[in-house]
């Protein structure tokens, strides 16, 4: 089959599956599974051919054959390329997580419907060059992510899901009042066509207002970030994967997509992306330290990494943008792989409170190897792929905002202090409840192995994922826009904590056989030498005499998270007219 | 200025001054609803004509109303259909398990 024709199969197939399943299942239980895998191995596949044969020319295709400006376009260049690929990869370990995720509940047919609605609608907003079709895209994804979010109709799944509708519909009415005023102002809703006609005036300055708030709420940037900490971790765990490694980015790709080429106000939009990266990088890292539900923890690093992500696109140097984008591909890796760990650990103990589990490592080594890795790669240790974003991202910023840099370090030392508190709480620190620990299927582990082997994979050898990278910064700012490398800096970085990290190791080694031949009980790990009364430290109270001094800062942020809806549209509000201010200011006085 | 387009700014602002502070659940997705159909009225403002007929172009090329704002308003009220439906589902099963439909109530989930 010609190329040209990939694209649009790429949105098709998913929502084709969507709604063959409900009918599949009508025939057999076998069948309707294998179909939903295959299915996303085939897309998977579509979208690696997509790449492998798109080199230099973007694809445009016409849907119905109607030639834009008045049909809609599809437009595929390495940027969604890039894009596709992670969706698409992600989905389908996803799906092969479901299998045993899901075990004997019912209901099945239900989340595979709503799972590939979801793909479709992150396919959708990827490839699309007509704004009204995003949105619909948009709302297709949205309103699965809402339905998906209440799956399990539990009081918090319910309560999520309503607040998050709420906050999601409102974004939504400022998106398409955004793409009105386009409408009305330009007459066109195609992007090459709005980039050509667009010009800043006073109506403008409110389209791009109620645009930038609409994308950045469904994004979950700070201060609209409310809805992600409560819908995230209540979703199955396969779908947490999805929304918070892939979907918050879609909406991220977006804004660059408008703001970057469409628009093209680069120097506004890189302002506000800096300032909101810092924030949302220092607020979701704060509010990481003092949780303790696993899941929760997770969805405000979420927010946190987003800061980072948002930080590097924020810089606009060919190092900074490239440093976005590849933590945003790192980002959706090990996020994915915490929430996959996450879903195993409940699946096998049905808990997910640190303050109750505890002494897992013997009882699961597999799980605490993985949880191990994706916590390094959060937290940006070498040799694993955060490491590399996150160093492409100090090395951006540093020339210009020394102070952003600062920041990015002292919140990659807060992330791994949260780690820290996971692993001790869940895997190394005692408790006094007894867990039983149901073992993992096989459908669940391979996908967490393979997401682990590229967190490493890519942290040892970059390049190829750089060359990727380069291209989808190629494709957003043109061919001047050309990117240097590493440089020999970050060799000597990654050689160095390699041999370190060997050395711990292979000292830790050496003297290991010694160690088993003390048979004392106090010098396990975690123990301290007190021996016979070993002291529960829960994962809430571990780090108190850090926290105890901000306990100001920690009373503003509470009472923000006070979990009322209408506190949270309140700074829907605050930040309109804030950014609106902003855009005035720059263009109109 | 048109008074289409003040009337829609006006609805607009009605119904996110009902999102912003109303408590009743039901009074939110109406709100909720009001901003989407303020946006539609605007739409279809936007594509009208006056004395203009029906877009057909064999029968007049000049003259005629926008089609584009019809075909996107008819999308949209599918899409606000679909979430307010949704958005009552989740209402009912909200209201089976808290027995009221005050939101401010229901605060499981905070900090």
């Amino acid at each position: 089959m010609n190329i040209i024709h990939y694209p649009i199969l790429i949105i098709i197939l998913p929502l084709l599956s969507a709604f063959l399943i409900p009918i599949l299942a009508l025939v057999s239980k076998k069948v309707k599974n294998w179909f939903f895998v295959s299915i996303f191995l085939l897309i998977f596949y579509l979208s690696v051919a997509t790449f492998a044969n798109i080199s230099q020319n973007p694809i445009s295709y016409h849907l119905g054959g109607w030639a834009p400006p008045f049909g809609i376009e599809i437009y595929c260049d390495s940027l969604s390329c890039f894009m596709l690929l992670i969706i698409n990869g992600l989905a389908f370990l996803a799906a092969l997580y479901s299998q045993g995720y899901l075990g004997e509940k019912r209901r099945r047919t239900q989340f595979y419907a709503l799972f590939s609605l979801l793909v479709v609608g992150m396919n959708g907003i990827v490839l699309t060059a007509d704004i009204f079709n995003m949105y619909v895209f948009l709302e297709i994804l949205s309103i699965s992510a809402y339905a998906l979010v209440s799956f399990y109709r539990t009081r918090d799944a319910l309560e999520a899901s309503f607040k998050y509708m709420v906050q999601g519909s409102v974004a939504s009415a400022f998106i398409l009042l955004a793409i009105a005023l386009i409408y009305g102002e330009y007459g066109t809703l195609n992007f090459f066509d709005i980039a050509s006609k667009f010009a800043i005036s006073k109506t403008s300055t409110l389209t791009l207002t109620f645009l930038f708030i609409g994308l950045a709420s469904k994004s979950a940037i700070l201060p609209l970030h409310f809805w992600l900490p409560d819908a995230h971790p209540s979703a199955p765990a396969p779908i947490s994967m999805l929304l918070s490694g892939i979907m918050i980015k879609t909406t991220i790709y977006l804004m660059c997509r408008l703001f970057l080429t469409v628009f093209s106000i680069n120097i506004v939009f890189s302002n506000l992306l800096l300032i909101l990266g810092c924030l949302c990088a220092i607020v979701g890292v704060a509010m990481a330290l003092v949780q303790h539900n696993l899941k929760r923890l997770l969805a405000y690093h979420s927010i946190s990494q987003i800061g980072y992500i948002l930080i590097g696109l924020g810089i606009l140097t060919p190092m900074g943008v490239s440093g976005g984008l590849f933590h945003l591909l790192n980002h959706a890796l090990f996020k994915s792989l915490l929430f996959l760990s996450a879903g195993a650990l409940i699946y096998s103990t049905g808990s997910q409170d640190l303050d109750n589990l505890g002494g897992l490592a013997k009882k699961m080594p597999y799980l605490t190897v993985v949880t191990i890795i994706a916590a390094f790669s959060i937290s940006g240790i070498p040799p694993t792929n955060g490491f590399v974003s996150k160093w492409m991202i100090y090395v951006a910023s540093y020339k210009e905002y020394p102070i952003v840099t600062i920041i990015a370090l002292l919140v990659s030392v807060g992330t791994l202090l949260s780690f820290a508190k996971v692993i001790h709480s869940i895997f190394f620190g005692r408790t006094n409840n007894a867990i039983l620990a149901r073992p993992i299927p096989l459908s669940m582990k391979i996908p967490m192995g393979i997401i682990s082997i590229l967190c490493i994979g890519i942290g040892i050898y970059p390049a190829p994922v750089q060359r990727i990278i380069s291209t989808a910064v190629i494709a957003l700012f043109g061919k001047s826009f050309v990117y240097t490398g590493l440089g020999s800096t970050f060799a000597t970085a990654l050689a160095l904590s390699s041999i370190a990290i060997i050395v711990v190791f292979v000292i830790y080694l050496s003297t290991s056989y010694r160690r088993k031949e003390i048979k004392d009980h106090k010098h396990d790990t975690y123990l301290c030498g007190s021996g016979n009364t070993p002291e529960n430290v829960p994962g809430s109270n571990l780090y108190f005499g850090v926290l105890e001094p901000l306990s100001s800062f920690y009373q503003i942020l509470k009472r923000e998270h006070s979990g009322n809806l209408q506190t949270y549209i309140f700074w829907i509000v605050i930040s309109s007219v804030a950014v609106l201010a902003y855009i005035w200011r720059f263009f109109l006085v | 200025m048109n008074p289409d387009y003040f009337c829609a700014a006006l609805v607009f602002m009605i119904g996110f001054y009902a999102v912003a502070t109303k408590k009743n659940m039901i009074k939110i997705i109406i709100g909720l609803n009001l901003m989407e159909i303020s946006i539609q009225y605007f739409l279809i403002s936007l594509g009208y004509v006056k004395g203009g007929i029906e877009p057909i172009v064999s029968k007049a090329p000049k003259n005629m109303v926008d089609p584009l704002p019809q075909a996107l308003v008819l999308t949209s009220i599918v899409i606000g259909l679909s979430v307010t439906a949704f958005a009552l589902a989740i209402v009912v099963k909200l209201y089976e398990k808290y027995h009221t439909l005050d939101i401010t109530k229901i605060r499981g989930l905070k900090e």
